[in-house]
This record gives C-alpha cells, structure tokens and sequence, in this order.
C-alpha cells in the first residue's frame, strides 16, 4: 500500500517538475522574444509582462511540491543530530506533523480563497485568477499526502531520504 | 504576537522543521495569538498575493543563468583561468579559489549556487594538492559570500523590492566591496600561507594563459551585459537575468557543452530554489500584515531612538545585531522580518538605502558560515563528508577578514556609494 502510493507520489512528483520547468522555459523564450523584437522592431509585446507573472505564480506553485518530494528546503540538522537516532526520529515525526498541521490550514480555506477569485479576471491573460492560484491547493495536497506518507515510511522503519553526495562518495563510486 | 512569530520561527527551525513550513507556521501562530483566529483565510490568500510579485521576476532567471554555467562546464573554465592567473602565488589554489569565486560572482547571484558549482571542483582540487579538506571546505564557504555582492545578486533583487530602491543602483554599490572582500581573503590566505607551507602551483606560460583567457573573459563577460543592460536602461533587471542566461545557453552551444538532459536539470535546480524563495516570501507576506498591524516598525524605531541618537553607535549596534541575527536566521526570510521593521530607522539617520542594502545583505550572508543556521557550512558537509562541528571550527577564522570588509563597508558609505553615483548620477 504505502509503496502503491509512493508509486503514484512519484508520477506526481515528475508531472509537476515538468509542468514547473515548462513554465519556467516558457518564461525565458517569451521574453527573450520581447527583449529581441523591441531591439529589432522597437515595439513591445504587451501579453509578456501579465503572462511572466502567471507563469512565474505556476512555476512557485507547482514546484512547491516537488521541492518537498526531492529536499530542496533549507533544514538545520545541528541541534537534532544531537540527540542520535532517536532525536532524528522523533524530529522526523514532527516536521510531518507540522507539515500536515500547515497543508491542512491552507486546504480548509483554501475553497474560500479560489471563490474570492472567481470573476477576477487578470488582465490581458483573460483568465480568472483561481486559475492562477489553483496549483498552489493541488501543490498542497500532495505535500500533505507526502508527510503522512513519510510518517507511514517511518513507522515501517525506512530511513530518511538524503539528497546530496560527498566527495568521498563520488571517490568510492569512481573507483 | 510578535514574539510568537519570531520565537516559533527559530523554535520550529531548530526542531529541523523546514524553512518554509516553519514560516507558514510561525505566521499561523502568531495570527491565531492576535485574536484573528477566525480570519485564517489570510495565510491562503496571502500566499498567493505574496508570490504573484512582478518586483521578484527576476530572482529565477538570475538563479538559472548561474546554474546554466556551471551545466555548461563554465566553472571548470574559470577555474582553470584563475589558476593560471594566481595559482602560481603563495597557497596558490587557496587564492585560485577566491579569484574563482569573484568570476563566478558575475555570472551567478547566489552564494549557494557558487558553493554548489565550484564547491566539489575546488575542494577536490586543493585536497589532491595536500591542502587539508576542512580548510578547502572553509575557504570555499567564504569566497561564496563574494557570490551575492558582486552583481547580479538574488539578495540585492529581494532587498531593492522590500526597500523599494533601484536594482541598478544596489548592483553597482555592490562592486567595490565584492572586490574588497575578496582582496581581504587572498591576504589571509597569504598570511596562512606562511603558516603552513601550503603548495604554490607552477607558474603558467603566456600560451597556457592567453588559452584560458578566452574562456575566462567569456565568463567576464556576464556581468558586463548584465550590469550594462541595466544601468543603461536597455532593459529591466527581469530582462537582464533572461539575456544572461541567453548568453549562457550560447556558450553551452559554442563549446557543445549544454545537452537536454544538463539542460533541464540547470531548470531543475532552478526551480526548486526560486520556489523554496518565494514560498518563504509568500508565507511571510502575512507577516508583513502583523507587523504592521502590531506597529512594530514604529515601536521598533522608538526604542532604538531611546538607546542612541548617534549615527555611528547604532550602525556598530546594527552589525552586531545583523550577525547575530545571520547566526539564527536564513538570510531570506530574515530581509523579510527586519528590511520593514529597520527602514525608518534607517530614514531617520539619513543613511542611504543602497548603503544599507549592502550593509544588511553582506551582514546577513555571513551567516552562511556561522552555527547553527550555516547554510553554507550544511553544503560543504554534504561535499566534504566532514562533521559539522569541525568544519564550523575551520571557517571561523574566515570571519575575521570577512568581518574587517564589513567595518569598512559600514563606516565609509562611498565605497558603495561612489560607482552608482558616478554612473546614474546621485540619487
């Protein structure tokens, strides 16, 4: 079950990477094309500006997800290595409770935020501006449904995660 | 309330929650402590408000074309082109290393981002040259502070959209006092060069440097266009951080270094820290709302007034403050809490907001090589394999120069005022 879900945490975890990177990379040629086209052309494009800042707003919130699924926030380990394993466990439940405490405040009113920006129309996009913010409320349900999973991993005795490789380790992997 | 906010903040960082949940939660506890317990359909709604920010745009293009160099290979052609300039001095790679970083400074605005891409480069080099790895690893945290004071600059973007200041401005303020830090470093290189014997590399002939010059101008290059577009108005700082990664793609496309797949782990990487940088924004615009609410800027501004009115005793009171606030505090979310509760004490010293931009971005970043927050330091654990504890140890002395640059560029406000003035003209 737990890896079932891990299984459909992943394909999420890519689909959003990609949609964050695809908005990002839209970003950059639309601009680019505004950079070349007022140098060339001396004429601006008006629909870059409203349409930067949307997908700008899609990337965040999209990629608020992944940056979770693959440990991209800022942690400090100092004072819970402290207390071995058992600090690093008990530290491990409490972040994902926090976690869940936080996603479940933003889910709750979330539905209130996306019905105040019914009829809100962002200018010269031309789309409502739920549909701006919408990816933040899914980003957020996958974060939720990710902290109780790693809670799941860890009652089943999995170790954490870890993200970065050290010099010796490439060194090992070399040789 | 306030005091929940910055309590739980550092409370919950220290129990290894992560940054931005530990804001969003800060934010939550404070709201619930101020009576709005009914009303926290605020942190939603000013998550979103917070992130749709156009004065920010241009964090994510600068934070890509640092990591497009490095995808490009860049980092291993300015190191190689240092090390044909300084290499053959006293603790040659030590010096490598720093004139690494100040090439690096121009392409890339995060100091995490020189870190991760002339880190591994750096420390694998000077350990195989018998340089031991815990001082490789110092050094490199911090030549990384070098990485946001020579422009382009993340911090300096989030700065000048928190104070309203000009982006060009803040870039060319932070000239002079990136080349300065890194002056300041090579000295005491020099200095425990004489301590340790450490190696000189042999010294490059005119062919092997006029080679590697090629590649190291291209890098050169970087800040020029960027720094150009901006102060000539060509473009805005959004558009700048575009055209340095168009410029950096090119490159990738000249030497045939860039492929798809480096290509989109540069967007990656990218996407993760400008989405770790805005959510901590996002999550701290409601307590912007509290702050205000609370009158803590005002309340804040007495209460220095009542301890000095002498310019010069509060900005000694201020770095104090700044590092010791750096020690517990990521650099982002600590712009976010102190730029709005600082600035009319600023104002009512008449100190200029370019000069105190430099002053709190630079104060701040030393935190990176400070415990227990030493976001640098956690980076360089992951590279070296070293504990923390020891390589905390072994960046201290680094803040003695570091800490030097910071004096200075406190008292003589010209050395960051001078090159914007005589460029834009005085604001």
């Amino acid at each position: 079950m737990i890896d079932r879900i891990d299984n459909v945490m992943l394909f999420f975890q890519r689909m959003f990477l990609a949609l964050a990177n695809i908005c990002l990379i839209i970003m950059l040629v639309i601009n680019m094309t505004q950079i070349t086209t007022r140098a060339v052309l001396d004429m601006g494009i008006s629909w870059v500006f409203p349409w930067t800042v949307f997908l700008f707003c899609w990337s965040i919130f999209f990629g608020f997800f992944v940056l979770y699924r693959i440990g991209g926030d800022i942690t400090v380990d100092f004072f819970v290595d402290r207390f071995g394993s058992v600090g690093r466990t008990v530290a491990r439940h409490f972040v994902n409770l926090s976690t869940v405490v936080l996603m479940v405040v933003m889910l709750w009113h979330g539905p209130q935020t996306i019905m105040q920006q019914f009829g809100d129309e962002i200018e010269i996009v031309e789309l409502d501006r739920w549909v701006q913010t919408l990816p933040l409320f899914l980003s957020c349900v996958l974060v939720l449904v990710n902290a109780m999973l790693d809670t799941a991993k860890a009652f089943r005795g999995d170790p954490e995660p870890v993200f970065t490789k050290s010099i010796d380790d490439e060194d090992e992997e070399m040789s | 309330m306030a005091w929940i906010l910055f309590v739980g903040f550092m409370v919950l960082i220290v129990l290894r929650v992560p940054i931005v949940i530990a804001m969003g939660l800060a934010v939550l506890g404070a709201v619930i402590a101020g009576g709005f317990s009914n009303q926290l359909y605020i942190i939603p709604r000013m998550v979103a408000d917070g992130v749709e920010n156009p004065g920010l745009l241009a964090v994510p293009f600068f934070i890509l074309a640092g990591n497009l160099m490095n995808a490009v290979g860049m980092t291993d052609k300015i190191f190689n082109f240092a090390t044909t300039l300084v290499g053959h001095f006293r603790a040659g790679l030590a010096q490598v290393n720093v004139v690494s970083s100040m090439i690096f400074a121009g392409i890339s605005g995060s100091a995490v981002a020189d870190i991760a891409g002339l880190g591994t480069i750096e420390v694998k080099a000077m350990r195989d040259r018998g340089y031991p790895v815990e001082f490789a690893g110092a050094l490199t945290v911090a030549t990384a502070v070098i990485g946001p004071i020579i422009p382009p600059s993340i911090a300096l973007v989030i700065y000048g959209f928190l104070a309203n200041t000009s982006i060009g401005r803040l870039f060319l303020g932070g000239v002079i006092p990136g080349i300065l830090i890194g002056i300041s470093l090579m000295l005491f290189n020099r200095y425990m060069a004489a301590k340790h014997d450490f190696p000189r590399e042999p010294k490059a002939s005119l062919k092997e440097v006029g080679s590697h010059a090629v590649d190291g101008i291209a890098a050169l290059a970087a800040p020029g266009i960027i720094l150009g577009a901006i102060t000539f108005g060509f473009t805005t700082p959004t558009e700048a951080g575009v055209l340095a990664c168009a410029y950096s793609v090119l490159l990738g496309a000249l030497y045939k270094t860039l492929d798809a797949k480096r290509l989109w782990q540069a967007i990656t990487d990218s996407m993760r820290v400008t989405a770790m940088i805005m959510m901590i924004i996002g999550f701290s615009h409601g307590m912007g709302w509290l702050l205000a609410i609370e009158q803590i800027p005002q309340a804040m501004a007495e209460a220095v007034l009542l301890v000095t009115d002498d310019r010069n005793v509060f900005l000694a009171l201020l770095i104090v403050f700044l590092l010791a606030i750096g020690c517990v505090i990521e650099g982002v979310p600590a712009k976010l809490i102190l730029i709005p509760v600082l600035l009319p004490i600023i104002d009512h010293f008449g100190i200029d907001r370019v000069h105190f931009g430099l002053i709190i971005v630079y104060a701040l970043l030393l935190g990176l090589a400070t415990p227990p927050m030493g976001v640098g330091v956690y980076i360089m654990v992951g590279i070296t394999g070293r504990p923390f504890e020891v390589l905390t140890m072994a960046v201290l002395p680094f803040l003695v120069p570091l800490t030097i640059v910071l004096i200075m560029i406190t008292y003589i406000p010209a050395l960051t005022l001078w090159l914007p003035n005589l460029i834009m003209g005085p604001p």
